[in-house]
């Protein structure tokens, strides 16, 4: 064999032999997963295992996503899943089964085997420390694994809806200790407010609709258009009565929803919520309801508030414990409306002092409009939109936006204090 | 305070400075969206041209080709016979035996031209040898060692010509350099063996090494070059189930499917590319079709690839015993490669013992695979190994130091986040997942299971 054959013969070897940045999915077996939902002196254990996974480990020929071959199934795979799950206390006492229901659900691929399994704390032991011994699947399929999720934990002052990872386990990782660290009602409590003041911080649109009925607060409506400034004390009691009929507002419906199981679909409250805000804004823009604010501040109040009860409703808290989780998290709301309306008022006051008011306030209702209408768009036809994707941009700056809009109307308040005395101030 | 402005129709006027402030408005939103929010859009494999398929294509197939390579066979050991102290006529035969094996993966090919190899060996002359097809003949066998010593062996040769500083076997030292992890040695020796003679192997290095590392720039580079060089249909396949391979591993299914069907036309019958669109059918959810198609290729060509496959599809299905018979027949062949060329079987069979097989078994296989091929893969396999044997710390270090280097590739996040999901470390886990996400936005799917082909 010549040197141009053998080298022809390497290069061949090469283009079949280098080609190792295929990955090896073969490894990513679909795994279980466990997630905690945690009580005062129970817990509620959610068991997700892929049914083929299941199958695969029991040996079966028929395929346990088919419901009748699980109806079949059911009482059996039950035992099965009780033998191998088990929550132990520190002092080796097992926690007591007071439920445990399976069913079959496919939400996105193949179908999975759902158990909701609710356990009790022995008499005298600590809640939040325990062993998880679970080895359903695992000990027959050894690259099998379990994720272990906190889901809700009240006492752990966690209320959220994002799972937080609590470890793994496999064949050979044994038990897997689980410390949830303190607990107390006082902590559900203040996490309540923790979520309380989040959600509004990050749930732009509901701040977006307050801003937009405290916009011309410190105006006199005068038929179609707005006036002049009203003065300080005008200006106040416009926004004390506006966040006062919000808070009302969105309390009631709030005490409802998580009470009286007042609940509307989501997709319709988040539309209102949308419609609330072009309609302030059009107000902001030009006077539709003057003097009626507070009105329709209490009025879109009650839509907000049904939005905040879904929230609550997801987070899995017990009844005991709702009344705390609501007062919490309306403090919370509380307590950012009045640091927004805080960090608001010098701007608008100072603003609302000088003859370029009517120059902020058609921005800021144009600004509301136009994202009402992105959100609207986005919550009518449940696709993503860039002009919604720029409003919630926008706001990440809004702090850097409200001190520069403080810093100019500062600047501007001094400017026309240097003017002289007999300039007359232009009519709004 | 001052006088109220007395109420006044809006005029028409106004109305069109209303509808132009609206007009500016959306236009400024969406110019702080296009400068702040938007995503840079998710670059495609359709940069890398598709390959173009001839009208008329395929006219040499995979099975002519096993039979030229089989009378070719024959041809050559009439010559042994009559020369059977010559290693150029040895080493020849051997070339034959290993050309037909990378053809069928018959490992007794392989074994034979290892005899042929040896044999040649013995008969040559001090200084002399077949050194330059022993040190590709050992790459391909993942045997570093064996082909750097074959390598040091041409650096001794009394005539220069032809020797170490030959384009072939620089591209040889960085393919070695490579899979040892000195990705940084690997393209410098590329980068010199281009200098030397750009062709089409070295692009196709080039392009490999860009590719695994992550940048997509340089990969698409290359591939545009091979594709512009003139080849046949035959030495054009590679190129296609390449730029499908690459598409696999981003998750885009389709353009993959695409890429391996044209590798298909350009070299018609060929096994290996009928077992990645068997398994691109199963990832688009025609199980059947899929299973009828890996059936036949393993019992026809006894691939232990192709009954992994079909066990990982019937495991996906819900039929543990069909699973495990295929999964047993498999193993029985991965046991006999591992003894005949247990460099070269590692890592297959680790993929075998990692999913259907034993955790301890699979992380001694692990090591000795890392030991044999220090470089990405083998430490993402290692990774998996160790956690499937509970030794989440060596695991959290091992894909700590991948994560570091040049490598790059949707797996090994998604080991990472397994191992950080192990030690309980949510943030980092998540972190992971979405590298890998990004990487590959089917990453994390059930189905990601059902890939086997992609070595």
């Amino acid at each position: 064999m010549d040197f141009r054959r053998i080298s022809r013969l390497l290069v061949a070897i090469a283009l079949v032999t280098i080609l190792p940045f295929a990955a090896l999915h073969a490894h990513s077996t679909p795994n279980s997963a466990i997630s905690f939902d945690i009580a005062e002196d129970r817990v509620d254990a959610e068991v997700i295992i892929p049914a083929n996974e299941l199958g695969y480990a029991l040996n079966l020929r028929e395929n346990l996503g088919d419901p009748s071959v699980f109806n079949r199934r059911k009482a059996a795979l039950r035992r099965y899943l009780l033998d191998r799950f088990a929550l132990v206390a520190p002092d080796g006492q097992r926690w007591d089964v007071t439920d445990a229901e399976l069913r079959l659900t496919a939400i996105d691929g193949p179908p999975d085997l759902v158990a909701n399994i609710a356990l009790r704390a022995p008499e005298g032991v600590d809640p939040r420390r325990f062993t998880l011994d679970y080895r359903a699947v695992i000990d027959r399929v050894p690259d099998h694994f379990v994720l272990v999720f906190a889901r809700s934990d009240y006492t752990g002052g966690r209320l959220s809806t994002e799972p937080r990872m609590l470890g793994a386990v496999r064949a050979n990782t044994g038990a897997l200790a689980i410390d949830l660290g303190p607990g107390s009602r006082w902590r559900g409590f203040v996490g309540a407010v923790g979520v309380g003041m989040e959600h509004i911080a990050i749930g732009h649109d509901h701040l977006l609709f307050l801003i937009a009925l405290i916009l011309p607060a410190p105006l006199i409506a005068a038929g179609r258009r707005w006036g002049a400034y009203g003065g300080l004390r005008h200006s106040l009691r416009n926004l004390l009565a506006v966040v006062t009929a919000f808070t009302i507002g969105h309390s009631l419906t709030l005490l409802g929803g998580a009470f009286l199981g007042w609940q509307l679909p989501g997709q319709p409250v988040e539309i209102l919520i949308a419609l609330s805000i072009l309609i302030s804004a059009i107000h902001a823009w030009q006077p539709i309801f003057p003097r009626r604010e507070a009105l329709v501040a209490a009025g879109f109040g009650l839509v907000h508030g049904l939005a905040f009860a879904t929230l609550i409703a997801d987070y899995g808290v017990e009844s005991l414990q709702r009344a705390e989780s609501i007062l919490g998290f309306n403090l919370g709301i509380e307590l950012v409306q009045l640091l927004v309306i805080a960090a608001l008022l010098p701007m608008l006051i100072l603003f609302a002092r000088s003859r370029h008011y009517s120059a902020l306030r058609l921005a800021g209702a144009g600004f509301a409009g136009i994202a009402a209408t992105a959100w609207l768009v986005e919550r009518l036809f449940g696709t993503a939109n860039p002009v919604a994707g720029a409003v919630d941009a926008i706001f990440g700056y809004a702090l850097w936006i409200i001190a520069a809009l403080t810093l100019l109307a500062i600047a501007l308040t001094a400017m026309e204090r240097r003017q002289p005395p007999d300039t007359p101030l232009p009519a709004q | 305070m001052t006088a109220l402005a007395s109420p006044r129709p809006l005029s028409g006027f106004a109305w069109g400075r209303i509808v132009l402030f609206g007009v500016l408005a959306v236009c400024g939103i969406y110019a702080v969206y296009a400068l702040l929010v938007r995503d840079a859009p998710r670059q495609q494999t359709a940069e890398f041209p598709q390959i173009t398929v001839p009208a008329r294509s395929g006219d040499i197939g995979w099975s002519d080709a096993v039979e030229r390579t089989s009378n070719d066979i024959s041809a050559r050991e009439q010559r042994v016979v009559a020369n059977p102290d010559d290693w150029g006529v040895l080493q020849s035969l051997a070339g034959a035996y290993v050309t037909r094996g990378r053809l069928t993966d018959n490992y007794a090919d392989f074994a034979e031209a290892d005899r042929l190899l040896a044999r040649a060996f013995d008969v040559a002359r001090e200084g002399t040898g077949p050194h330059r097809m022993s040190a590709a003949f050992h790459f391909l066998m993942h045997r570093l060692g064996r082909a750097e010593e074959n390598i040091a062996a041409i650096g001794n040769y009394v005539a220069p010509l032809n020797g170490i500083d030959s384009p072939d076997i620089i591209s040889l030292r960085a393919d070695i350099a490579f899979y040892r992890g000195r990705y940084a040695d690997a393209l410098r020796l590329y980068g010199e063996a281009e200098e030397k003679n750009a062709d089409s192997s070295n692009a196709f290095r080039l392009f490999t090494y860009f590719a695994s590392v992550g940048n997509r720039a340089g990969a698409a580079r290359y591939f545009r070059t091979m594709d512009a060089m003139p080849a046949r249909d035959l030495d054009r396949a590679p190129l296609a189930i390449a730029r499908g391979r690459f598409a696999l591993v981003r998750g885009e299914y389709a353009d993959a499917m695409a890429s391996f069907r044209r590798a298909d036309r350009l070299f018609p019958g060929d096994w290996r590319t009928g077992a990645l669109i068997a398994q691109m059918a199963a990832l688009d959810g025609d199980m059947d079709r899929a299973v009828a198609m890996f059936e036949n290729i393993a019992s026809e060509h006894e691939s232990p690839e192709a009954m992994d496959a079909l066990a990982a599809i019937y495991r996906y299905r819900g039929d543990a015993r069909a699973s495990r018979r295929w999964a047993e027949r498999a193993g029985a062949i991965w046991d006999e490669r591992l003894r005949l060329f247990p460099e070269a079987a590692y890592a297959h069979a680790l993929d075998h013992e990692l999913a259907f097989g034993d955790p301890a078994r699979a992380l001694r296989l692990a090591r000795a695979n890392w030991e044999a091929r220090p470089y990405g893969a083998a430490a993402v396999g290692l990774t998996w190994a160790l956690l499937a044997n509970g030794q989440v710390e060596e695991a959290r270090r091992i894909i700590e130091a991948v994560n570091s280097s040049a490598w790059e590739s949707a797996e090994q996040h998604v080991a990472a986040a397994q191992v950080y999901a192990f030690l309980g470390d949510d943030e980092k886990a998540e972190e992971q997942r979405e590298l890998a996400l990004a990487i590959n936005p089917r990453s994390l799917d059930r189905e990601a299971s059902l890939v086997w082909f992609g070595h």
